[in-house]
This record gives structure tokens, C-alpha cells and sequence, in this order.
């Protein structure tokens, strides 16, 4: 009988525990446009990672099965795919190359984010986890300039937060890095000409803040899905 | 019937061109388009805030929460219409109308210093100099346009002062 207490004892100090109480997904409508979907605000994403090897005219999408032909496919500005960490049952990244083929990959009725959807989530959960620091108070707690791209201020605690997989990513050279600590997604935008790098989205597990980032062209990333 | 139909439409597209006739409109630019967009928002706000509110069926900390997201929202747009997607994934689409208003209520709470930049302004008057129907243009093209009508006016009568039109009387 003892246990029991100390067992319930237990359940309601991990439930009183402040990053516990304070976790909340009322912002999210899940399976909204299918299953595995969700709604953050005015969108519609996808809560799974695109995992195609093929492009939309059904030519295959090359396979980069080592780290070599990985750093080949870079070089070249060839497209390529791998599994995260050489891991089958991990998911598919790609690199640019595979993104901004002209046969496409993204299906029918859904695209890649755009800096600016990415944006307007980042806005939105700024917004909606500084609500409690300001008191309540919605025109306060909205980012003034770009103070939603660094991270929150006095280390508030983390209430909204955006469903994320984090699967790492892949360098040009082959390395993999963050598996289970950090996703890194890519957005539509086009290759910046003069950095020769792409806007791309990322959130560290840790943290669970939305974030963006410049990614060279021959990296591998995850790509995460918007409905049309 | 289908005789009596057509009449039946046709005599409301005469009582339309009647009313539309009726109005009388104005088209403001740049300082003073800002200017009246200020001021009907403090109107509006001031006119509105306790019937939206009352009107809102979502109470507490959801309603501040889509309060927020709503203002989000509309600090990258003031047409009422863009909320729509919003209104149908939080299946609020049944209310769009008092979220509409509610969204013109939140325009309202913008700062000063954040506030859309307008450079055009449509006002339409009726024989009794009454406000029917207000336009805004946004400077920023991707932020809409804000269509009032008398959805949004529910009853109510808005007077704006139109300092520099009434000085440049004629110019229009």
C-alpha cells in the first residue's frame, strides 16, 4: 500500500514540476488535412518527413550510398539523397541539388515552406510564449524587429512550441551531425548569389525554438511539407 | 416563374444601381488616407470593443491565445477576408463574422510606430452624409486591402473628420 503512495507521491511532483505544467499544444490542431498533419495559425504542415526517392516524372533520384559519392554529388551539383547517419530506419535527406530540380519532389497540393511561412510561425510562437512574461499583455509580447530569431528572452520557459523531428543533418563532406538533438529542414527560397547558401529552418530539441539558418547547397537536410 | 424570376432580378439590379447611385465618394492618398485610417480605427475600437467582445463565443485562455495568434496575423495584413484559413483550421469559420470584427479591433491595438502604412482611402457617403462603406489600401501591396461595410458597422453611425479634404474643399 506504501508503494502506491509514494508511486501516486511521485506522479503529482512530475506533474507540479515547472517544465511539466507549463507544456502546451492548444496552438496545434492535429489531423486536420489527414492524418500525420497539423495547424499552427493560417498553415497546414505535414508532421512527417518527405521520404521520396523518386522525382514527380518518376526518374529516380540518385542514392548517395557513401560519404565519397555523398561529396561527389556536392561537388558536381548533382541532386542525391541518403538515410540520416547511413540508417535505414532513420528518414531520407537530400540535398539542394534534389530540391531545386526542375522534375521536382514535393507532391501535389503541397509545397516547401517559404522564408516568409517560416516566419510567421517563428512571430507566432514568440508571440505566445512571451504572453505569461508580459503579463498578458498581446502588443508587448509581439517581437520587436527580428528579436524572434535569437532566443527567448531571460530563458523563459518553453510553452508553444512547433512538432519537430530531429533527425540531424549531413555535410557536403559527408559528415552527419545532431542525430536526436537537432532537424533541419529546407525552405523554397532560391540559392543566395552572392553567400551561395539557402535559408534553411532549424530547432534544437533543447531549446524547441524555430530558428533559421544559411545552408551550403551541398548539405543534407530534411524537408517538412506545407499544404497549398 | 421563370418570367416572374427574371422581373424579380431585374428590379433588384434597379434597386442596387438606385443605392449605389446614392453614395457619394471620396478618394483620399497619402497623409490623409493614413490619417483616416487612424482615425476609424479608433472609432471602430471605441464604438466596438465591448459588443465584439460580447459576441466572441470562445472565452479565457483560448480566446487570449487566438487573440494573440489573431494579432500576429494581422500585423502582416489588414484584410479581414486573409483570416479566413485561420477562422477554418480552428473551426471558427461557423463566427467568421465577429472574428472579422474582432480581427478590425486588433488592427486597432497596433502601436502607433508599428501601424500599416495606407496610401489610399475610399469613402463612401450616403444623402445624409453617413458612412457606408470604407476602403484602405495598404503602401505594402501584400498586405491587402481593409473593406468596411455595413456588416462590420452593424447599425452603428462613424462621423471621421476629414481636416485637410473639408480645407481643400473642391480639390475632389
Amino acid at each position: 500500500m506504501n508503494h502506491v503512495f509514494i508511486l501516486l507521491g511521485l506522479c503529482v511532483v512530475i506533474l507540479c514540476s515547472p517544465g511539466c505544467e507549463r507544456e502546451t499544444s492548444q496552438h496545434i490542431v492535429r489531423n486536420i488535412a489527414g492524418k500525420n498533419t497539423f495547424a499552427l495559425g493560417e498553415q497546414i504542415w505535414s508532421n512527417t518527413l518527405l521520404d521520396t526517392k523518386y522525382f514527380l516524372n518518376g526518374d529516380s533520384i540518385p542514392q548517395a550510398q557513401t560519404a565519397d559519392e555523398w561529396e561527389k554529388a556536392g561537388r558536381m551539383n548533382m541532386p542525391a539523397w541518403c538515410y540520416a547517419n547511413d540508417d535505414e530506419q532513420s528518414c531520407t535527406l537530400y540535398n539542394w541539388h534534389a530540391i531545386n530540380d526542375p522534375r521536382g519532389l514535393i507532391p501535389k497540393g503541397w509545397h516547401l515552406p517559404s522564408y516568409h511561412e517560416v516566419e510567421y510561425v517563428m512571430k507566432m510562437l514568440y508571440t505566445l510564449n512571451h504572453l505569461d512574461e508580459k503579463k498578458q499583455n498581446i502588443v508587448e509580447s509581439y517581437p520587436i524587429g527580428f528579436s524572434y530569431e535569437h532566443y527567448y528572452k531571460n530563458a523563459i520557459p518553453v510553452r508553444y512550441s512547433m512538432p519537430f523531428l530531429y533527425h540531424g543533418h549531413r555535410f557536403g563532406n559527408g559528415n552527419f551531425k545532431g542525430q536526436g538533438d537537432i532537424g533541419v529542414c529546407w525552405t523554397r527560397e532560391p540559392l543566395d548569389s552572392a553567400t551561395k547558401r539557402i535559408p534553411a529552418f532549424a530547432q534544437v530539441k533543447e531549446k524547441k525554438q524555430l530558428y533559421m539558418i544559411a545552408s551550403h547547397p551541398a548539405n543534407g537536410l530534411t524537408v517538412r511539407i506545407i499544404k497549398d | 416563374m421563370q418570367f416572374f424570376s427574371i422581373c424579380i432580378s431585374i428590379f433588384l439590379l434597379c434597386l442596387n444601381g438606385n443605392i449605389q447611385a446614392q453614395l457619394t465618394t471620396h478618394t483620399l492618398y497619402g497623409a490623409e488616407a493614413q490619417d483616416c485610417y487612424t482615425q476609424f480605427l479608433n472609432h471602430y475600437s471605441k464604438q466596438h470593443k465591448e459588443e465584439i467582445h460580447n459576441q466572441i463565443q470562445t472565452h479565457g485562455s483560448q480566446l487570449h491565445m487566438l487573440k494573440a495568434m489573431l494579432y500576429v496575423h494581422c500585423m502582416q495584413s489588414i484584410e479581414p477576408e486573409s483570416i479566413q484559413k485561420f477562422l477554418q483550421n480552428y473551426n471558427l469559420s461557423k463566427y467568421s463574422r465577429e472574428w472579422k470584427r474582432l480581427f478590425i479591433y486588433m488592427l486597432s491595438e497596433i502601436p502607433a510606430s508599428e501601424q500599416h502604412q495606407i496610401y489610399k482611402a475610399i469613402v463612401s457617403k450616403d444623402k445624409q452624409g453617413k458612412i457606408q462603406e470604407l476602403e484602405f489600401h495598404a503602401r505594402n501591396k501584400g498586405h491587402g486591402i481593409l473593406r468596411v461595410n455595413g456588416m462590420y458597422f452593424n447599425k452603428k453611425v462613424m462621423t471621421l473628420q476629414m481636416f485637410s479634404y473639408k480645407k481643400r474643399g473642391g480639390m475632389r
